[in-house]
């Protein structure tokens, strides 16, 4: 009795039990996965140099398999010198593992992120949290050392030792000590002081030492670039000589007595934007060679097979790229700078920022001209080593019986000679000869700083002489040109009592312009025309209104017609006895014909009200239609019929109907209104 | 009671239109129109006696009473010419064209005044809607997009509330048609409108204005613009330095004193 009563309390009544029952287990089960999850974070390598790939991995463990999303990672100190953290893939294993509750699945997501470090010192990243199943998780701390580059690779010149970065070869620490001063990119500048504006060229080279590869167990010629990062020239202005090659070429070259094989990466002409101390980020370079060593596959976490499988197109593009490729990663040191102030001793008073090594020339397309007929083109053209682009106008003087019609077109361009950016800026002025005569134009002339020579200088053309013959056309002037020292004014006096105190037009002001323009002042006021004022709200509303207005009426007004109609065949019954009524005392009128005349106007004004038509022109056709598709009895439409005509033909026919003929028409007529209102 | 209230409430409605157009009309200059036509002809009268230097001081003191008047802009602007200030005439010969885009006379003077620079040739598939979009006055494009609007509302309200079919479906037929053509001018205007009022047009002041990399003398001279200039002006939180975008598309920083918008 007590486990029935036990079970039926159970089953029975209290039913919200259950979901607190379901609540509860859930709870349990992800509070005993929750409790399950670790997190850790290592670096590798911990001990690192500048230059150097430092790959941060974030472990995930957890009982049983869980949805873990990506880690969110602790912001880097800017003052670190740590490039930001590339997301390199993540990778999951699983094991079984045996407890004491029996056996349980583990899994263990492994994130990875890559990172540069460019500066020495030792930097502690804080933890890296995880959120699991709304819990949140946190890693260890992790710390690394960053040291100044390896100053002894035995293997490198002394001329550059201290320049170059050792490359990174993941997971193969043996391999990358052993490819120390073999393999690297050498980034050459012209200089690295020079002044402000000054254009400078920086190229990378990739430079190989063959012999130590090949101890090293790789093949040079097996060798497959992949990825090259440029990076960024913030705070210079930067225009590209050679972008990074399909193909590397490599030349043997020495230095320091050793020789190497070097191949061209990249070439870019810089300019700085500001002064002081600037620095241009590390270029890598991304290499996979065949080692003749290594047997098995490599798991690089961050370029490895995720990316080219053996089976991808680049496996099936290149045979080489097999089982035993190993994957070099080759990066330049940053490049700093130290930007210059241009020399403030002996700067010209309007110089106007152009640096480089500069040389200026003048032709003109023709020598022989008509005065006030013929145009001469003077093109100047400035070239040279430098950024042209940012060149002024040459300065040019009065030019004694010759009228510049228009400022100078300008044109930039540039051109690569002897791996040299050779800049060159292209000015057209229109000339028209105003004198006849042996004229001459002036030198035109321009200040520059020659980073070179590293003093401020005038680029000059030489004077260019033209023969001016008489034109026919010429111009007869309104006013007579003012001798030097005159005005218009002066050199034209007006009569006594008219102008005494004319401005004297500038020189340089525009000649022939259109007169002004007299009359009333049709000034402008703000308003809704000009966009403003509350009005144009007004006005922008209304129609909308109008519209809704329009809208909200024409849909009551069809809800009221249809209430109307409905009404009408609501009452047509109704209507139509009271009407019948009054047809029944016209049965004794003696007036037969008065009554089927009301009888017809009684029966059309029902079927009428019924649907929703005028009485006055229905016809007999239009009822039967309207009745076959209401799906009415074929014997009472054909009853409709036969009343009606018998009414048409009653009023008209010269034999007047008797008694009993009206009474069988009115009964006949009460029957089917009777059964039709239904319908 | 209820036909008070109706009374009431209509009179409120007529009283609130009333004072909305009211402010709308209403001026904020503090000289007169007859006192302004009067300064106008009497700089007119001044520039016919080649007195440049003083009619360029009448106009610019009828311009400083907020008197807006394409006609008033294109002579102060050619009395700025003669008097070989560049930049104040194409600021100047660009406000009167603002006004009155199609007047030849603007166009011609402002060809012969402005530095070459400013003959931008924009890009070719865009010619047609700027050129379209440029012949009209924003009070031009305004005037037609209302106009429609409102006989668009009024032609969809009545094909709303007309019970003769025939003429409800000419009316409806006459909104779509209004209807597309108010979109289209609406997109004109709207274009007209931002520009006037959100993209900032300016002109340099200075002759060999210098524009450096960022905001301040220490940074890398870009270019040197001419007086004249006319550049558009970026969104930039400081008062001394406007960053710019010159005609040719680079950007660049100008010292703000010498720049006047447009």
């Amino acid at each position: 009795m007590i486990m029935l009563r036990h079970y039926r309390l159970f089953s029975r009544a209290n039913r919200s039990i259950w979901p607190q029952c379901v609540v509860a287990m859930l709870m349990l089960m992800t509070s005993s996965v929750v409790a399950q999850v670790k997190v850790t974070a290592r670096a590798e390598p911990s001990n690192a140099t500048i230059g150097e790939t430092i790959v941060y991995s974030v472990d995930v463990e957890t009982e049983g398999q869980q949805q873990v999303p990506q880690p969110q990672l602790p912001a880097f100190d800017s003052s670190w010198g740590f490039t930001p953290p590339n997301f390199g893939g993540s990778s999951t294993e699983f094991s079984f593992r045996q407890t004491n509750a029996g056996m349980s699945q583990q899994y263990v997501i492994h994130y990875h992120y890559n990172f540069m470090v460019t500066k020495a010192g030792t930097f502690t990243i804080p933890e890296t949290t995880v959120r699991v199943a709304g819990a949140t998780y946190k890693s260890n701390p992790v710390k690394i050392n960053v040291t100044k580059t390896h100053a002894t690779a035995a293997q490198l010149p002394a001329e550059l030792q201290g320049s170059v970065a050792p490359p990174q070869v993941p997971n193969q620490p043996q391999l990358q000590n052993a490819l120390n001063g073999a393999v690297f990119v050498l980034p050459i500048v012209e200089t690295k002081q020079p002044y402000a504006g000054q254009q400078v060229l920086l190229g990378y080279h990739l430079c190989v030492d063959k012999d130590a590869l090949a101890r090293a167990g790789l093949v040079l010629e097996t060798m497959h670039a992949d990825r090259v990062d440029i990076p960024e020239f913030q705070q210079f202005i930067k225009d590209e000589v050679y972008p990074p090659p399909k193909q590397l070429q490599f030349r043997e070259r020495e230095f320091g007595g050793k020789r190497y094989y070097v191949a061209p990466l990249y070439q870019v002409a810089v300019t700085p934007t500001k002064t002081g101390k600037l620095s241009v980020q590390p270029f890598r370079l991304s290499m996979w060679f065949v080692s003749k060593n290594k047997k098995g596959r490599s798991s690089d976490p961050f370029f490895g097979d995720d990316i080219f499988p053996d089976d991808a197109i680049f496996g099936a593009m290149n045979p080489f790229m097999s089982a035993n490729r190993v994957q070099v990663i080759a990066s330049s040191l940053p490049v700093d700078f130290n930007i210059r102030q241009l020399p403030t001793e002996d700067k010209p008073a309007n110089f106007s920022g152009a640096v480089g090594e500069f040389k200026i020339s003048a032709q003109v397309d023709r020598r022989e001209a008509k005065a006030d007929e013929d145009v001469v083109k003077l093109t100047v053209k400035v070239e040279g080593k430098g950024d042209a682009s940012a060149l002024p106008l040459p300065t040019m003087s009065t030019m004694k019986g010759l009228q510049l019609l228009e400022d100078p077109k300008t044109s930039t361009n540039r051109r690569v000679e002897n791996d040299q950016l050779v800049y060159s800026k292209t000015y057209d002025y229109i000339l028209r000869p105003t004198e006849p005569g042996a004229l001459s134009i002036p030198p035109l002339s321009m200040n520059v700083f020659n980073p070179k020579t590293e003093q401020y200088g005038v680029l000059e053309t030489d004077p260019i002489g033209l023969d001016v013959s008489p034109g026919a056309n010429k111009q007869v002037a309104l006013v007579a040109p003012a001798p030097p020292g005159q005005s218009n004014a002066q050199a034209n006096p007006t009569q006594e009592g008219e102008v005494t105190n004319a401005t004297p037009e500038t020189p340089n002001a525009p000649q022939d312009l259109r007169y002004i323009h007299v009359g009333t002042l049709n000034a402008v006021t703000p308003g809704v025309l000009s966009g403003q004022g509350p009005l144009l709200y007004v006005l922008l509303a209304t129609p909308p209104l109008l519209v809704l207005a329009g809208t909200i009426i024409n849909r009551r007004r069809s809800s009221q017609d249809a209430r109307r109609g409905y009404l009408r065949e609501a009452a047509a019954g109704v209507v139509a006895r009271r009407h019948l009524k009054s047809v029944a005392r016209l049965m004794n009128s003696g007036k037969p014909d008065k009554f089927f005349e009301e009888l017809a106007r009684a029966t059309r004004g029902f079927f009428g009200d019924k649907l929703h038509l005028e009485p006055t022109g229905l016809t007999i056709e239009q009822i039967e239609e309207e009745y076959r598709r209401r799906e009415a009895s074929p014997d009472d439409i054909a009853r409709v019929r036969t009343l009606l005509e018998q009414c048409d033909s009653a009023r008209y026919s010269p034999i007047k109907p008797d008694q009993a003929v009206m009474e069988e028409a009115y009964r006949s007529a009460a029957e089917i209104l009777s059964k039709l209102e239904k319908v | 009671m209820v036909a008070l209230i109706r009374r009431m409430g209509v009179n409120v409605a007529l009283a609130t239109l009333v004072f909305l157009v009211s402010l709308s009309l209403r001026s904020s200059s503090a000289m007169t129109m007859t006192e302004a036509n009067q300064a106008f002809n009497e700089g007119n009268a001044l520039y016919q006696q080649q007195n440049y230097a003083e009619a360029y001081h009448v106009y610019s003191g009828i311009v400083d009473e907020r008197i807006r008047s394409a006609d008033l802009y294109y002579n102060l602007a050619n009395a700025c010419a003669r008097l070989g200030k560049t930049g104040e005439a194409v600021l100047y010969y660009e406000r009167a064209r603002s006004l009155t885009p199609r007047d030849n006379d603007i166009k011609f003077n402002l060809q012969k005044t402005q530095p070459a620079i400013n003959q931008h040739k924009p890009f070719v598939l865009s010619v047609p809607f700027i050129w379209l979009k440029n012949i009209f006055s924003l009070r031009e494009w305004m005037g037609a997009f209302l106009a429609m609007f409102l006989l668009w509302g009024v032609t969809h309200a009545s094909a709303l509330l007309i019970s003769n079919r025939f003429t409800a479906k000419t009316m409806k037929a006459v909104a779509v048609i209004v209807g597309v053509a108010a979109l289209v001018v609406g997109a004109f205007t709207a274009t007209r409108y931002y520009d006037h009022y959100y993209v900032q047009h300016s002109v340099v002041m200075e002759p060999n204005t210098s524009v450096f990399s960022g905001p301040g003398e220490k940074f890398t001279p870009l270019s040197t613009l001419p007086e004249g200039a006319k550049i558009r002006r970026l969104n930039f939180n400081d008062s001394t330095w406007a960053h710019v975008t010159l005609p040719d598309g680079r950007r660049g920083f100008i010292q703000a004193t010498k720049l006047q918008s447009i």
